[in-house]
């Protein structure tokens, strides 16, 4: 019996160290990005990537200064696309849910199964869409082109979250007289809250993250957005790696806190993506 | 009645969009039908001349070939990482540090793959990156990508740490569903975990490897900005989604097309049986 409950001990002990071990290596770019943007001048020069060196907030100070304008654009397009897409995604959702035919499956299923296609094949009619309706270059042009990925995203992330509830509570709403606005303000909203957020924060990393996009529809320098400017701090001959370190931190910093604040959310919509190509 | 009509009104934004996204499929199925560049500004219909065209253009043939061995590396290489990592993470006894490991092994989806290229170019730096601790310890210091033969299955490497995690998830989340009882009488009967993991855990996750196999398959089809911005547009490295950009920026728009509907073809061989599972699990809730 002793004997068995060592193997259990030792079984254990094995199964955390290898846990502690891969995790220790999944966290190797974590650990660089945190004590590499802060080295000095001197210290890069002196130190490798992953040793440790005297800290200052010299790099950070130059990248802040030549990052918060495309971190401002960031947020003037991100924020739009994952609030609208969340909230009219979940409108689409909740038509699908309650009315059911094999006509609205279809189209459904269609939409679902589009929005996995690779979305760097739209490209040219993207941009020549974009280029006839005047808002190329713009803030306003990214949105657009996001909504047309992201809304059937979110429309296909709420039909999950929506699925699971309960039809009788919808139906005794309906028969008080509550019209169909009344009913989703008042029970799908409340009840699909964690849903949404999830959908909510899906989005919000996925566009921030978006590089391509971004890169093909924006031309001008002053409206780049934090992935794109990324661009011209990769290491090449001559630049510093504090400051690509840094710059990546910062065009990092809000998706990483929202991960590290809400990751429970993200998880459930990185789930609810991966579960279903239709509802 | 009433009432359908005003609630249809709720989809039309979605259908909207979602009616957009299918055109430019069917935009791009038209156009590599077309003869269509900046020389030939007005295009005229050529049938699968352009397939052919492209078919047999080695550099488009070698960065499908790229996208495909890339697509089963990251298929394999996630798959297996994800059964490692995620049945390691099972047999953890907290659930505080279920989740703590959880997110070490997801957070990287956090960061843009622009973020993640720049953080890696410098790793695989032979002069400062990774290399100076392989050295001393006597372990490989392979060039990385300062070689054209080592530079993809760098890449590949850092499309495994981004993304194994999510299949780690997938498969977690099946093992969670498992009736506990199933794994308790197995305990009884002296079941190492080994055996737990082959007879009972893994039969039961075929949903999670459905699921894991097609996203890592998108996933990979989808790589451009990994690539691009580590090392630009490199014919060593070049993917299918590279090769079709490149088309575009150098005005050879029906090229663009053709590569696009390749694409389009493969993502959606992909995604049937998913889609499938997906249906399956839709038509059970609304019964």
């Amino acid at each position: 019996m002793t004997h068995k409950n060592m193997g259990h001990q030792i079984r254990h002990i094995v199964n955390n160290v290898v846990l502690i071990v891969l995790g220790a290596l999944w966290l190797i770019p974590a650990y660089a990005l945190l004590i590499d943007g802060l080295k000095t001048t001197s210290g890069v020069l002196a130190t490798p990537v992953l040793l440790p060196a005297a800290f200052s907030f010299g790099a950070m100070h130059i990248v802040i200064d030549a990052l918060s304008r495309p971190i401002l654009n960031s947020l003037l397009y991100v924020l739009p696309v994952a609030v609208i897409s969340t909230f009219v995604g979940s409108l689409a959702a909740f038509y699908f849910y309650k009315v059911t035919s094999f006509l609205n499956s279809t189209i459904f299923t269609i939409i679902a199964i589009a929005t996995f296609v690779p979305y760097q094949i739209t490209l040219v009619p993207l941009i020549k869409m974009v280029v006839s309706l005047g808002i190329f270059n713009s803030t306003y042009g990214l949105i657009f082109a996001f909504l047309i990925f992201y809304l059937p995203t979110g429309a296909l992330l709420m039909s999950i979250f929506i699925a699971v509830l309960p039809r009788t509570t919808l139906e005794s709403a309906r028969v008080d007289g509550a019209s169909d606005f009344t009913v989703f303000r008042r029970i799908v909203i409340p009840l699909t809250l964690p849903g949404m957020i999830s959908t909510f924060i899906f989005i919000l990393i996925e566009t921030w993250n978006n590089f391509f996009i971004p890169l093909v529809l924006i031309s001008s320098s002053s409206r780049r957005t934090a992935a794109v400017a990324l661009l011209s701090y990769t290491g090449g001959y001559g630049t510093l790696y504090n400051e690509s370190f840094a710059a990546a931190f910062i065009a990092s910093l809000i998706p990483l806190v929202i991960f590290i604040l809400l990751g429970r959310y993200f998880v459930r919509g990185l789930m609810a993506f991966g579960s279903g190509a239709k509802g | 009645m009433k009432r359908l009509n005003t609630t249809i009104l709720f989809s039309i934004p979605a259908l909207i969009f979602g009616g957009i996204l299918l055109y430019f499929i069917f935009w791009n199925f038209r156009n590599s039908l077309m003869d269509y560049s900046l020389i030939h500004s007005h295009p005229i219909y050529v049938g699968l001349k352009t397939y052919q065209l492209v078919f047999s253009d080695p550099s488009f043939t070698s960065s499908l070939e790229r996208s495909l061995i890339w697509s089963a590396a990251l298929v394999g290489g996630g798959n297996a990482i994800g059964i490692f990592i995620g049945s390691f993470i099972f047999f953890l006894k907290r659930d505080r540090v279920k989740t703590v490991f959880t997110s070490i092994f997801i957070y990287p989806l956090a960061i843009s793959s622009a973020a993640a290229a720049v953080i890696w170019t410098w790793l695989f730096n032979i002069h400062s990156g990774i290399n100076t601790i392989l050295g001393p310890l006597h372990l490989p210091t392979p060039l990385w990508l300062d070689s054209s033969h080592s530079a993809f299955s760098s890449l590949i490497l850092v499309s495994l740490w981004m993304y194994s995690g999510i299949s780690a998830l997938f498969y977690l989340a099946a093992f969670q569903n498992v009736d506990k009882s199933l794994i308790e009488s197995a305990k009884i009967d002296s079941a190492g975990p080994i055996r737990v993991l082959g007879r009972i855990l893994l039969p039961n996750a075929k949903n999670a490897f459905i699921v894991s196999t097609a996203i890592l398959f998108l996933f990979a089809l989808r790589i451009f900005s990994l690539a691009y911005v580590a090392l630009g547009l490199n014919p060593y490295i070049e993917t299918a989604v590279l090769k079709m950009y490149f088309y575009y920026t150098t005005e050879y728009f029906s090229e663009s097309s053709v590569a696009s509907i390749i694409l389009v073809v493969i993502a959606i061989v992909v995604v049937i049986p998913y889609a499938l599972y997906g249906l399956k699990r839709w038509m059970i809730n609304d019964t």
